[in-house]
């Protein structure tokens, strides 16, 4: 009995950090792929990334959010995609934090293209931190419940 | 330690098959992108205008803020500026309140509508229309001038340096309201 809670728990833990985050992501990605023009100018005041690869990294990113986020919502290919949007916010944390350090004042662009209040750079670092250990726990699972990978099967391929 | 060898081999397999699951949603997310931006109304090209020796950074294209050939340095501008060119200061109104180069009007993408006749008839007299803002990284006075053009204003140029280099410059300023 005891340890059926324990994993009911745990089940119900993964599926909604999993809800959260990928719900999060896609929300996150739908103002980026609907103005490029706008998330070019985001990066580029980040002033880290070499001039050639802003427009590259302003078209892919979006892109990769929202299928990272898809898939993490339905359970499909939940590892790897866990494994992607915590590699993307292991780029904002270091951003956010190289910026941080340099003093420079830019704007977010993580959910809209308003401009960040000053100061707020330290609290998006928090709340980066808080979403980078939320996949990591989705990452490391031990298993996916009402997951399209479970559904298939395909939790077993590689074990 | 030979016990160990079936969970070691469990656990790379794990971090394989993590690594080729990554490498699909990047991919399809890579797709994904690129299809989004060829059909949206605010796409870009592949590689961007980004390095300031070449004008005000932009991501280039079609809707890219940067129209045309319409920069001027600032040796230009201080010559306009004693021809008696009508310069258009677009930054905030409280930015142009504590400074701006003489002469200048503060016209906004709000304010613009309002001041367009007024900025016509400086043009019917023969004046040059300069529109500047902060600097090589606002993208304002490109803006400003791109609706001054639709307003079938075309003698139309952008100072891109801005106020920062005119002030770095040592150029003379003034503060507070427009003079009339």
């Amino acid at each position: 009995m005891r340890n059926r809670l324990s994993s009911f728990f745990h089940h119900s833990t993964v599926l909604v950090l999993r809800l959260f985050l990928g719900g999060m992501f896609v929300y996150a990605s739908l103002h980026k792929l609907s103005d490029p023009v706008a998330f070019s100018k985001i990066i580029y005041g980040y002033k880290i990334l070499p001039a050639f690869t802003i427009n590259l990294f302003a078209i892919v990113l979006p892109g990769i959010e929202l299928i990272a986020g898809i898939f993490l919502v339905l359970g499909f290919l939940c590892r790897g995609s866990a494994l992607v949007i915590s590699l993307c916010l292991w780029v904002f944390i270091v951003a956010l934090t190289y910026n941080l350090m340099r003093g420079i004042e830019f704007d977010c662009g993580c959910f809209s293209f308003a401009h960040t209040k000053p100061g707020a750079a330290a609290d998006l670092l928090v709340r980066d931190l808080v979403f980078f250990a939320m996949a990591l726990r989705i990452l490391f699972a031990r298993r996916y419940a009402c997951s399209l990978d479970w559904l298939f099967g395909l939790e077993k391929w590689g074990n | 330690m030979t016990y160990l060898a079936p969970l070691m081999l469990n656990r790379d397999r794990k971090i394989r098959r993590s690594l080729y699951e990554a490498m699909v949603v990047i991919i399809a997310g890579c797709f994904a992108g690129v299809l989004s931006n060829t059909f949206s109304s605010r796409s870009i090209p592949l590689l961007g205008e980004w390095n300031k020796a070449y004008g005000v950074p932009s991501p280039g294209g079609a809707h890219a803020s940067t129209h045309g050939n319409i920069e001027i340095h600032l040796s230009d501008a201080q010559r306009l500026l004693l021809e008696g060119a009508l310069f258009v200061d677009a930054r905030p109104r409280e930015a142009f309140l504590e400074d701006h180069i003489p002469g200048a009007r503060s016209v906004t993408e709000d304010t613009l509508p309002d001041r367009l006749s007024e900025i016509s008839e400086g043009v019917a007299q023969g004046k040059k229309v300069v529109v500047y803002c902060q600097g090589m990284d606002c993208d304002e006075s490109h803006i400003i001038a791109a609706k001054l053009r639709e307003g079938g204003i075309g003698n139309v140029c952008v100072f891109a340096g801005g106020l920062g280099e005119w002030k770095a410059a040592g150029s003379s300023l003034e503060k507070g309201e427009e003079q009339k």
